[in-house]
């Protein structure tokens, strides 16, 4: 597979809540890269394995590697790769904030019941935020 | 010191090949040094604890030695892609003394 395949096909993996999956074809395209995009591409792999850690209850581990994940794709705002990449990161320091809000009350039951709704898909550039394409 | 893995790991099992000195395990697996195997409950020879998981891969700190005597810097966080195999700061060891557990393998097995 090209990497340009791996790579749609991983965001792909990624919005069909594939979060495992999609780290593992992130994965190997930050084996693969030699150049500046390494970052961009670890920043993807730690985005989809937060996301794992979420959906499986580990709290602590997602919100660490949401971190992570924020600190690598920032640098790569606002667009990059055709991704829309000031949204994924907006959508993850939102996620952040919600997860760490839930651990000081120490409602994390009411969390996991709301895991739902704070996913969010990895978008391309030429769609605009409500999921529809730009002419 | 030793590097410990954290919670953020996924078990994708990358570091375990890389490791020099065979101190890194699957999650539940008993570990091994020279001819003797420990399992979850068994003391370590250097009174080490707390360091077996269940849920995601684990170093043994009697036999890791951050690489010293193999490679420039620890190989299991070189590769790691999520970043989860950091220093562990309980358990903080100078140069000289991770050298020293490089020999004492070399004699011994791992």
């Amino acid at each position: 597979m090209e990497e340009s395949e791996k790579f749609v096909k991983a965001v792909e993996q990624f919005n069909n809540g594939d979060f495992f999956s999609a780290h593992d074809l992130f994965e190997e395209l930050w084996i693969d890269c030699r150049t500046h995009e390494k970052e961009f591409f670890q920043g993807f792999v730690q985005l989809s394995v937060g996301m794992f850690h979420l959906v499986s209850g580990n709290f602590k581990g997602a919100v660490s590697q949401l971190h992570k994940s924020v600190e690598k794709l920032e640098k790569f705002t606002p667009k990059f790769s055709e991704i829309d990449v000031f949204y994924v990161v907006s959508k993850a320091k939102t996620l952040i904030f919600e997860i760490e809000d839930f651990q000081k009350t120490d409602d994390l039951k009411s969390l996991q019941k709301l895991i739902t709704h704070y996913i969010f898909p990895i978008k391309y550039h030429k769609e605009n935020h409500y999921g529809d394409k730009d002419n | 010191m030793a590097i410990k893995i954290t919670e953020e790991c996924i078990n994708c099992g990358a570091c375990e090949p890389e490791c020099p000195n065979t101190a890194i395990y699957e999650g539940g697996a008993n570990w091994k040094l020279g001819d003797k195997t420990f399992g979850a409950d068994d003391a370590s020879p250097d009174g080490n604890s707390g360091f077996f998981s269940n849920d995601f891969f684990y170093i043994v700190p009697d036999k890791c030695t951050e690489c010293k005597g193999f490679h420039d810097e620890p190989q299991c966080a070189a590769v790691c892609p999520v970043d989860c195999c950091v220093p562990d700061t309980d358990r903080v060891e100078d140069e000289a003394t991770l050298l020293a557990r490089k020999e004492k393998l070399d004699q011994m097995g791992r």
